[in-house]
Formats: structure tokens, sequence, C-alpha cells
């Protein structure tokens, strides 16, 4: 799993670069996601060392770490993993995401952000076809929104 | 095996009349005629090719390897129009598809039937024979393979006895040959595969069969619906289960990065 390619990357990405700084907010935020997601502290400290090298330390500080706003709001959404329909929407998507048309670094990508999350299976399943055909994916949860970008499935500008 | 090189035109005459004369109606000169303008060749290649044709095909027996000779013959007409050596849209185009189709040998290609395993469960059977589980390594022994070896080579068309040389041209048999100069050389062919030790034959396991098959998805960079339900259709014939296949993957991708 490579740490650029995970939600919790992501996280850090929302708390630190819209102004180069992290708040206390943002840390406590980030806290929750760690229990939200299952994720070790090994892990973590893993892609935070990682953040900081190759994103933090290029920041210039311009302000008082105003990206826990859109980290709170994404989160939230975070709720999606307790939703009964996560699995099959992950399937879908994986589904979606190989009639696309999937590169070896998007699936790599793509499943490791998904592995993160728990729904790495079924995001597998439906793009190599296993088991019950996967359904159409209607609307992107806005949990996965930031991995359907990697994938093509929705504009990176969207 | 694979055709590497760019084929003379004159070996995509002889390809195209060969299957034209061993067609139901016999050979069509009108399409030949066309065949032979699209290529550029001259009345001597035609001529030429007629002579090997008729020299050889032992009243469509073709010694005893028709199938071999076909099939060759149907690959390099098939590859000169992909190449475009002979038009790949259009009236001609039509008539050599249905040429080459009124002859085909089974439609799409199974990546699987040509690694020699075939479906039917893990310990399944393979090539068209059924499998001793206690030995499935021998059911990718294929000698299917190494007889069109003797047959057919890159260069030519009829290896052991072509009469066509790297350039597509024909030449002429010498059929005067005493029989007794030859006889050396087919008894040392024929001892070959006597020694050959058994160790040395192609095996080839269904995960490895699979694996190797999976490594072809990305080839063009993009895995596309028809390479993923390919392998989902491997996976249940050869009793491969999805864990196993995500652990292929993933340790095919280590690799390869």
């Amino acid at each position: 799993m490579k740490a650029e390619n995970t939600p919790f990357w992501h996280a850090l990405e929302l708390a630190w670069c819209s102004d180069g700084a992290l708040s206390l907010h943002s840390i406590r935020l980030l806290d929750a996601m760690q229990n939200m997601i299952g994720l070790s502290n090994s892990d973590r400290a893993e892609i935070e060392s990682q953040f900081e090298e190759n994103v933090v330390y290029d920041l210039t500080r311009a302000g008082f770490g105003c990206g826990d706003q859109a980290l709170a709001a994404w989160v939230g959404t975070l709720t999606f993993l307790d939703d009964p329909a996560s699995y099959d929407v992950s399937k879908a998507m994986g589904k979606a995401a190989m009639l696309a048309g999937l590169s070896r670094e998007r699936w790599l990508a793509s499943h490791s952000w998904m592995s993160q999350l728990g729904l790495g299976q079924p995001y597998a399943e439906g793009v190599w076809l296993e088991g019950d055909e996967a359904g159409e994916i209607a609307r992107v949860p806005a949990l996965l929104v930031p991995v359907a970008k990697t994938i093509g499935l929705i504009d990176q500008d969207e | 095996m694979w055709l590497i090189q760019m084929l003379a035109p004159e070996q995509i005459l002889h390809a195209a009349m060969i299957l034209s004369v061993e067609s139901e109606d016999g050979i069509n000169e009108g399409l030949i005629s066309q065949v032979q303008e699209s290529l550029e060749c001259d009345a001597e290649d035609h001529e030429a090719a007629m002579s090997h044709i008729e020299n050889h095909r032992d009243g469509g027996d073709w010694g005893g390897r028709r199938d071999a000779v076909l099939h060759r013959s149907r690959e390099r007409v098939r590859e000169a129009m992909d190449n475009d050596s002979l038009p790949s849209s259009g009236p001609l185009s039509d008539e050599l598809n249905t040429l080459v189709g009124e002859q085909d040998d089974g439609g799409e290609i199974d990546p699987f039937a040509e690694l020699g395993v075939a479906s039917g469960g893990a310990g399944g059977s393979f090539g068209g024979q059924a499998v001793d589980s206690s030995d499935p390594l021998s059911a990718f022994m294929d000698d299917d393979d190494e007889e069109e070896e003797d047959l057919v080579d890159g260069d030519g068309f009829l290896a052991s006895d072509s009469t066509l040389n790297l350039d597509g041209e024909v030449v002429e048999d010498d059929v005067a040959e005493p029989e007794a100069e030859e006889q050396p050389v087919v008894e040392e062919v024929e001892e070959e595969p006597e020694e050959e030790p058994e160790e040395e034959q192609p095996t080839t396991t269904p995960n490895v069969a699979y694996e190797m098959l999976m490594s072809t998805c990305w080839i063009d960079g993009i895995l596309d619906p028809a390479e993923a339900k390919l392998l989902a259709r491997k996976r249940e014939e050869l009793g491969i289960t999805f864990e196993q296949h995500l652990e292929m993957l993933q340790s095919m991708l280590e690799r390869s990065s």
C-alpha cells in the first residue's frame, strides 16, 4: 500500500494544504478518522512521516489551519462505511472503473485506497467481475469522490 | 508460434493459392488474379507457386500434414491483411475472409488452449486429455507444436522439404535426387525425439498458465472487459479462488514494478 494512495493521505492534504498550517481541530479529526477506519498507529505514522517529507516541508504557511473545515466535511462522509449499500456501491464502482479502462497504476492506487476503507474486496470483485454481476453506480458517494477522480470516473476539475 | 517476419508477396500469394485450391469449389483463378495483382506478383510467381502446390499437394493430404499446411496458410493470409499487404476492406477482403473463414480452425483463440490448458477444475483436463491428478504437469506436453516446428519454420512454408527460400521464391525440387542421399538425414531427425529426456517437455501448471494470461491484461496499458471476463471464466474453470487471483496479481505487479 503506497502512503499517497490512501484516504488518510487525502485527509492530511485537506488538513494542511489550504493554508500550509494544521489546526488542533484537524488533529482531532485525523484521530477520529484513524479510529473510524481502524488504521494502526504504525501505519498512520508511516503515512504522516512520508506526507511531511513530501508535502509539508514544501508548504509555506499562510493561515491558521483553515483546512479543518473541508476535513470535517469529508470525515463526516465516513459514515458511508456503516451503510449496508457500501459493499454493492464499491463493487459497482470497481466495475465502472474497469469499463472506463483501468491501467495498472490506477488499479494499484484505487485498490490501495479502497482497501484502507475496508472496501478493497468488493471493489476488486467489481473490477475483476468476480461473483454476482455488479450493478450500475448511480452516484459516487462523497467519501469515494477522490478515488473516483483517480480512476477517471469523475473529472479532476469537478 | 508467432510470425515475426514480414512475409514476402510470393509467400502470401502461395498461401492464398493453397487455400483456394483446397476450398470446396477448387481454385478460384479470378480471386487469385486479384491477389496477385494486389501483391504485384508476376506470372512467374504464380506459375512457381502453382508448381509447388502441384508437387506437394499429394491429393490434398500434403504428406499427412494437411491441417498444419492449411493453418499456416490462413495465418499468412490473415497477417497479410493485417499489415495491409492485402486489402483489409472491400470486395477482395470479403472474398479472402470467406476463403480463410471457410476453413477456419476454431474461431476465437483461447489462450489457455494455446498454452495447453483446458477447463475442468483444478485437477481437470489439459490439451484435450484427461489428466492424472498425480501428474498434472504431463498435461502440458504438447507435441502438436513440435510437429509444426518440423513442418514449418519462420522463413519458408514447408521447412523440412520446403521449396520456398527466404525470399519466398520457389526453388525447384530435385526430383531425381537419389533417396539414398536423403536417408541419413531422415534417420537423424527421427532419432532426436527418442533421445530427448522427458524433463525437457514444457511444464506449466494451471496457476502458472493463469498468471501468464493475467500478465497480458495490461499489455496495452488498459484492462478491458473482455480480458476481465476471460480471466473470471478461467478462474472458475481452473478452480482458482479470487483470493488466489489477487495474490497472484499482487506478486505479478510487484515483480514488474
